[in-house]
């Protein structure tokens, strides 16, 4: 329930930050990492 | 043929609702089953859009069109009734109307929308399979109780939803492929083959988005809607305030044209799996960038929704360049490969390049090639300007074929006899299917995706990035390096053809008749969506070995 009234003031835990962060750094290195194309 | 298809509908059936989410709602899994109510109601609010290709291909009405035809004229509002259920549990409808489909349930909708293009015989068909279950009214009936007794959904929500299984049993849309059928009359092979391998896609597209509603955040944007809601000052949406449409009109409302901002790989994967790596917060904030997170930010004003458009911002940075320049096409076009790079296949194509994950690789792309004449056709049948025509013709003139090289790797060296009697998977389906229908509705966009589909290749050139992928995989597979030469030489035969260049010219003789609509923009850049889809459904299911090639094989004819 905190977690819900929490979310809804938009407040964040530490763990959450942390969790999010690693998204936001798993998609900054993903520009670097070796592909194929969709070429047609 | 009424019983191939009668005995193809119950393979099916065992299939889908025999998927574990059945399974797992009646143990008690509330989540699964708020999921399953979101992309439903996106699912029944595109049914306009899914259903009328099917009738927009002829001159008189033919039997089968006017079957098809009411059929949608009874079918095309019945978004409502989930609409309801979701109001019923807290999420507004306004909310619900404005959130982005999954990309399964995307997926599913595209790959629809193409087979009823394709045939309205295959679209009879594929509605008959939708409508089976009305065949086992019983289980229906015990299935609605159970959840309400089981506390799983409110009296209100489940009487809603009773209410459109009530109204399909009486519109009697369970023997509509019967009727189909006997319009239709004798079918040639190949036509009962196509129709069959329509209904396998389709089947094999819901049990995706099955997988995708219990594992991925589907049910944290419910959790999301439902916090905003709560949130919003007393009497908005309620009932006492007006609601800014009229409820039709919402319920019509869903962004399968509207893909900005194009969101990157790793959201793309979450929303559609999920991760372990997530708390129910992240899940929550996560699901809400992906689902409401747009440039036209239809978020209500509260706390919650800041924390999203500061996460959203930074996954996927606004672009401040327009749409009337050739430069700003080409960036924004560029900016989208966000949505594949890094995507989870490249990652296994490098990392563990087994030889059924190379073999679907390149029977997949196979497919994507052997389709380039339908969708450069359809864009060069619907562009209004003759320099773009002739830009056009001689590009299907450059690619009509390339699908050969790939071909021929495939029988030799991957002991797939015929490529072409295998079956493409439904994300497959899905992207090249919106590729051409795109093309037939809106040349303009068409051409941003295609300049968006040539820098796929054309940015890894740059940098390396895709000589080393291919280099990478060689070291790890042999047959990878002999089977992607294939893709190689053709990557090297299009840079030799100067298709680099190509799109920016096409682009170009476009901006002579002014500058290109940011609607067209906005549906052209649905493709990176379906893009990440046709790739991740590559890596889902050919990463289940050696069977999973040879379980592609089509009915044929």
């Amino acid at each position: 329930m905190d977690q819900k009234v929490n979310l809804q003031a938009g407040k964040l835990s530490a763990e959450d930050l942390s969790a999010l962060e690693a998204v936001v750094e798993r998609t900054d290195e993903a520009a670097q990492q070796l592909r194929g194309g969709i070429v047609e | 043929m009424v019983v191939l298809m009668g005995e193809q509908y119950a393979a099916a059936g065992e299939f889908v609702y025999g998927h574990p989410i059945w399974e797992a709602i009646r143990h008690g899994d509330q989540s699964a089953l708020h999921a399953y109510m979101l992309e439903t109601r996106h699912y029944l609010a595109a049914a306009s859009t899914r259903m009328s290709p099917s009738i927009a291909r002829q001159i008189g009405l033919s039997p089968l069109n006017l079957l098809l035809s009411q059929h949608l004229l009874e079918e095309w509002d019945h978004a409502k009734f989930y609409s309801a259920a979701l109001n019923a549990i807290g999420c507004s409808r306004e909310l619900v109307a404005a959130t982005r489909p999954m990309p399964a349930t995307l997926e599913w909708i595209h790959a629809t929308r193409h087979i009823g293009y394709v045939s309205g015989l295959n679209a009879a068909m594929c509605s008959g399979f939708m409508e089976y279950s009305s065949t086992e009214i019983d289980a229906v009936t015990g299935w609605h109780d159970m959840l309400v007794a089981e506390g799983l959904l409110p009296p209100e929500a489940n009487e809603a939803i009773v209410g459109h299984v009530d109204t399909d049993v009486a519109f009697g849309h369970v023997d509509n492929w019967k009727h189909a059928l006997t319009e239709h009359g004798p079918l040639r092979v190949a036509e009962a083959a196509s129709a069959l391998n329509a209904v396998a896609t389709l089947a094999e597209a819901i049990y995706r988005w099955l997988s995708s509603l219990r594992q991925g955040l589907a049910s944290s944007v419910v959790n999301g809607m439902q916090l905003l809601t709560a949130d919003r000052p007393a009497g908005a949406g309620s009932g006492q305030t007006p609601p800014a449409k009229s409820a039709d009109a919402l319920d019509m409302n869903v962004a399968i044209y509207e893909g900005l901002p194009v969101w990157p790989a790793e959201l793309m994967r979450i929303a559609t799996w999920g991760d372990p790596g997530l708390t129910p917060s992240a899940r929550v904030v996560s699901g809400l960038t992906y689902a409401l997170g747009a440039d036209d930010d239809p978020l209500p004003d509260a706390p919650l929704s800041e924390v999203v458009r500061t996460y959203a911002a930074r996954l996927a940075p606004r672009s401040a360049e327009g749409a009337d320049t050739v430069a700003a096409l080409d960036r924004q076009a560029s900016d989208w490969l966000r949505s594949i790079d890094g995507h989870e296949l490249w990652t296994a194509m490098t990392q563990e390049p087994s030889n059924a994950l190379i073999t679907g690789y390149v029977l997949e792309n196979f497919h994507y090639l052997a389709s380039a004449a339908s969708h450069v056709g359809a864009a060069i049948a619907s562009s209004t300007s003759g320099a773009v025509r002739a830009q056009l013709i001689a590009h299907l003139e450059d690619e009509l074929t390339h699908c050969r090289m790939l071909e021929r790797k495939l029988i030799e060296l991957a002991g797939v006899e015929r490529p072409s009697a295998m079956r493409p998977l439904p994300t497959t389906v899905a992207f090249v299917g919106f590729l051409q229908n795109l093309a037939h509705q809106d040349w303009k966009a068409y051409l941003v995706v295609s300049t968006f589909l040539q820098r796929s290749l054309s940015e890894t050139r740059d940098n390396g990035r895709g000589s080393r992928f291919y280099e990478e995989i060689a070291v790890r597979s042999p047959l990878g390096a002999e089977l992607l030469a294939a893709l190689r030489d053709h990557d090297e035969i299009d840079e030799g053809l100067g298709h680099d260049e190509r799109p920016t010219q096409r682009l170009a003789e476009l901006l002579r008749l002014g500058p290109v609509p940011m609607d067209s923009v906005r549906h052209a850049a649905m493709a990176p969506a379906l893009a990440w889809g046709f790739l991740d459904g590559i890596v889902q299911h050919y990463r289940h070995g050696t069977a999973s090639v040879s379980q592609r094989v089509a009915w044929s004819g």
